[in-house]
């Protein structure tokens, strides 16, 4: 269930209004703050048994395995074992992913290697049809997220850092929460389950906030994204089926179509990902629950720390807290904070997906962030002229650096993702009508250009005044025009019921 | 943050307003031609005004043949065909018509291409791959499907996802079928009709589809989106001598009948030739002539081929006239006559076996079930006469017209004088 078709309205307005119920009751009657709960977790499995009740089985089963580690840990002095548990609870949860999400990779890949080395000594190659079977594991939606959510409390309880959670449906509903349940934000133990205990109604000041986020949200997603969508889909096209049907289209582009589309990428992954984050921010608010914000205006970082910290904020976090930490961080000298660095870009990557394009990407990012690390942070003695220029220059830079990593997180395989690469680097023709018969860059670049110059204007505005909620700062006037723009824009140009690219994660 | 509330009521009078605007102004007038089209005759059909002696039901491709007053004919006809809609949709337009206080017909002509009335009504257009529904499924049978299907599909079978590319856009095939035909659907009938024409699950789906165009701010926002333009609003003074002009090929072919750029001339043109050809409208002369001539080459080329193949066919498929009977028993119901008529394909595809087996069959079904048969003089014309695989370009349609007009419409008229006299 997408949060942009009707059907999630009508399950929405179903579920919220019992739940207002609930809420506003157990104020007078505390034991239906139980039945508040119980209700919301009830709507969680069935909104993510909408796409298959099959689901459910995984997601139960990474529930009660963290539900009772969590519950054992504190009960045990004996490190070895406190040990033997906490890696029960990584190994079953990474065992799902990794049987879910990673296995075809790995064997498919472990399986090519062997056909390498054996054929040239007369072997036999392993057939496409003895890896049909691991071909046939699918996906399914959100297990990168959720894993890792489950992950990181068993791993605070192992640490001492908070208490384990005796009240199983209270537990279940962190694990199964559904605003961020198929693609984030990766909440905290300490900071979700708290808000999930207690009594849930919206404060009133609250709603125009949720209001506003999920107005913003759709925006993102609908109206930005989706409609962005269409022309990336002309530059890569829409299927990896399309592609290996048509596999001379790649080399059919030029390189102007492709650094274009490297910005198109950039907004498309972010306005696709941070439209549906805010979404779940608002209907989470207006369920009396906070969420982290995940994306916090990347498209203004200058550089790429400040990047990696608003952009999938709740997974850099995750990394940074539960890896870079661990590794040393940056405590141990200057090589292993780069070791460290670029081990959680690699692992950023391989958790996106099973395939080279994402370790490519990640180890990319890795190393612009690496060189950033390298060069020395001299301090600000620019006039106010000069500093807006390079400001202005740096953020150009990131997003153009970022977009460009992201044309391999776009593409399908490593052939295409050299051939792309290999396009920018070659001379660039700028055909207005291009020969390829798909639309030319600058064309492209104006089109994208006007859709996205209205969020431009918004995430500047929270950028600089450091306040995403900047319009309830303004007069009645200004907010009802924005309002009114953002709402007619979804309205008359938005694409509803597009699937969100980071389901596939 | 005092006035966290203003902003919002000021988006909800704005939607409001429009939504007030959008019920009481004829917006389908600045939407795009299909969407017009679909709504006009949705307006025609729900204001009663039918009086016509025969309609002929059909689909784009019988769209082009002409309806005729009693002035010049002795019986009325109205061309009441709209683009595909699947089977489904005949009995319920039927069913609608009588409803809505229009006078009965004595006769309904079905003028449909093969894939709607030979086919059975299939797996609903918004699901081709019946992936979330079958045909008439029960909640509970949807259910034990869906629970069985659960580890089947998901663990061990690959995902269906087929991506077409169509109209410069590249979407899974049901998701593009859907835009492409949904909209037919949508907005032809209320929510309350489809709530009476379908069953079981897919009732459920066809609502869901169906409820947010309650919301006519939604269902008409490409009409608002071209509202914004000044240019779709211009209409320029001799507009109507454009039908007279548009009525020669020669124009046409030449490319000076392209659709006007305002929306609303466009479809005020639309309109009038709708109005004075009692239903008319062949829709490949919207086309440019480079198009047309592209498309040409490309179906010759394409028929050629696929007759080699075609030929060889020795086993056909078994085919399905349950859209036929359905309509059969409507008609006796309500004491009306049906009739079929064969409308003329490419020569080509009509000299495959397949073809040819499909219309013996036919001719089979409808002698047993006492439809009288009428075809044109020839069925099949030459691959020059279409534009793609379904319609006529100008000089076919013009051939169309003549022997509907000489040839076949005398034989219906025959039929139902023959047929009144021994009531």
């Amino acid at each position: 269930m997408l949060f942009n078709t009707f059907v999630f309205l009508v399950f929405f307005v179903t579920v919220y209004f019992p739940f207002l119920l609930f809420g506003l009751l157990a104020k007078n009657y505390p034991r239906l703050r139980a039945i508040q709960n119980l209700w919301l977790l009830f709507a969680s499995y069935f909104f993510y048994a909408w796409w298959e009740w099959f689901f459910l089985v995984l997601i139960l089963s990474s529930t009660l395995l963290d539900y009772i580690v969590a519950l054992y840990l504190p009960r045990i002095s004996n490190l070895r074992k406190k040990k033997f548990l906490l890696g029960l609870s990584i190994f079953g949860n990474l065992g799902l992913l990794f049987t879910m999400k990673y296995f075809h990779f790995f064997a498919v890949s472990l399986a090519q290697a062997w056909t390498g080395l054996v054929v040239p000594f007369g072997g036999q190659p392993i057939s496409d049809n003895s890896l049909e079977f691991l071909q046939a594991f699918i996906l399914p939606v959100g297990i990168s997220f959720y894993t890792f959510q489950t992950m990181s409390y068993t791993i605070d309880v192992y640490k001492g850092s908070i208490e384990p959670e005796s009240n199983l449906i209270d537990f279940a509903l962190f694990v199964n929460f559904f605003p961020q349940l198929v693609a984030g934000p990766i909440e905290r133990a300490q900071d979700l389950i708290p808000q999930l205990k207690a009594i849930k109604v919206p404060n009133l000041s609250e709603v125009p906030l949720a209001i506003w986020e999920i107005l913003f949200g759709y925006f993102m997603k609908v109206y930005v994204a989706d409609n962005l969508g269409d022309f990336v889909d002309e530059y890569y096209l829409a299927a990896k089926q399309l592609y290996i049907s048509n596999p001379d289209f790649i080399n059919t582009l030029d390189g102007s179509q492709v650094f274009v589309s490297a910005y198109l990428i950039f907004f498309q992954i972010f306005c696709d990902f941070g439209g549906y984050s805010f979404i779940a921010l608002g209907i989470a608010r207006l369920l009396g629950v906070k969420l982290t914000l995940n994306f916090d205006t990347p498209e203004y970082s200058r550089n790429p720390i400040e990047m990696w910290n608003r952009w999938h904020i709740t997974l850099n976090r995750w990394f940074r807290d539960y890896v870079y930490f661990p590794l040393g961080g940056g405590k141990q000298g200057k090589a292993k904070q780069l070791r460290n660095l670029m081990i959680v870009f690699l692992l950023s990557g391989l958790w996106h997906g099973a395939n080279w394009t994402y370790i490519t990407w990640g180890a990319l990012n890795g190393f612009f962030t690496l060189v950033f690390v390298l060069v020395p942070n001299k301090e600000n003695m620019d006039s106010r002229g000069l500093s807006i220029i390079k400001g202005f220059f740096y953020r150009w830079l990131m997003v153009t650096l970022v977009g460009i990593t992201g044309v391999a997180f776009r593409c399908y395989d490593w052939n295409m993702l050299v051939v792309y690469f290999s396009k920018m680097l070659q001379f660039w023709k700028w055909d207005f009508f291009s020969p390829n018969g798909l639309k030319s860059a600058a064309l492209v670049f104006g089109e994208s250009f006007k859709i996205l110059f209205p969020l431009l204007v918004i995430d500047g505005l929270s950028y600089f005044r450091k306040d995403r909620f900047w319009v309830f700062q303004f007069h009645w006037l200004v907010q009802g025009f924005v309002f009114v723009l953002l709402g007619y824009l979804i309205l008359t140009r938005g694409i509803f019921g597009k699937e969100v690219i980071y389901f596939a994660f | 943050m005092r006035f966290r509330w203003a902003g919002f009521l000021i988006l909800a009078l704005f939607f409001m307003i429009l939504e007030i605007v959008v019920r009481y102004y004829p917006i389908h007038f600045l939407e795009q031609p299909e969407i017009f089209f679909i709504n006009l005759k949705q307006k025609f059909v729900e204001s009663g005004s039918g009086k016509e002696d025969i309609i002929v039901l059909g689909d784009s491709r019988s769209m082009a043949l002409p309806g005729y007053s009693s002035f010049n004919a002795p019986y009325s006809v109205y061309n009441h065909s709209l683009p595909a809609m699947g089977a489904n949709y005949y009995r319920s337009f039927l069913d609608k018509y009588w409803r809505s206080g229009n006078k009965p017909p004595k006769m309904v002509v079905f003028a449909g291409t093969s894939f709607l009335y030979s086919n059975g009504y299939g797996p609903p257009l918004y699901d081709q791959n019946g992936f979330g529904t079958l045909k008439n499924e029960s909640l509970f049978e949807y259910i034990q499907r869906r629970w069985k299907e659960g580890l089947k599909r998901k663990i061990f079978g690959s995902p269906k996802v087929d991506i077409i590319q169509y109209s410069g856009k590249q979407r899974d095939r049901d998701q593009m079928l859907w835009e492409f035909f949904g909209h037919r659907y949508l907005h032809q009938f209320s929510f309350l009709e489809l709530m009476d024409q379908y069953k079981g699950v897919e009732r459920i789906f066809i609502l869901a589809k169906s409820a947010p165009l309650l919301y006519h701010s939604y269902k008409f926002r490409g009409a608002i989106r071209n509202a914004s333009s000044l240019e779709n609003w211009s209409v320029s003074q001799n507009w109507r001598a454009k039908l007279e002009f548009c009525e020669a090929c020669e124009n046409i072919e030449s490319g000076l009948c392209k659709p006007s750029i305002s929306q609303r001339e466009d479809n005020l043109v639309i309109e009038a030739k709708i109005q004075k050809d009692s239903g008319k409208y062949n829709i490949s002369n919207r086309l440019r002539p480079e198009i047309i001539a592209f498309s040409k080459l490309r179906v010759a080329e394409e028929y050629k081929n696929r007759t080699e193949v075609e030929l060889k066919k020795a086993s056909f498929p078994a085919y399905d006239f349950s859209v036929l009977l359905d309509l059969k028993r409507w008609a006796d119901e309500k004491g009306v006559l049906l009739g079929f008529l064969y409308m003329p394909w490419i020569d080509l595809a009509e000299s495959w076996p397949e073809t040819q087996d499909r219309k013996k069959k036919l001719i089979d079904f409808l002698q047993k079930n006492q439809i009288p048969f009428f075809e044109f003089p020839a069925a099949g014309y030459p691959s020059y006469q279409f534009v793609d695989e379904i319609h006529y370009d100008c000089r076919g349609e013009k051939r169309l017209a003549k022997e509907w007009e000489e040839t076949v419409l005398p034989k219906i008229f025959s039929f139902l004088i023959s047929m009144q006299k021994s009531n």
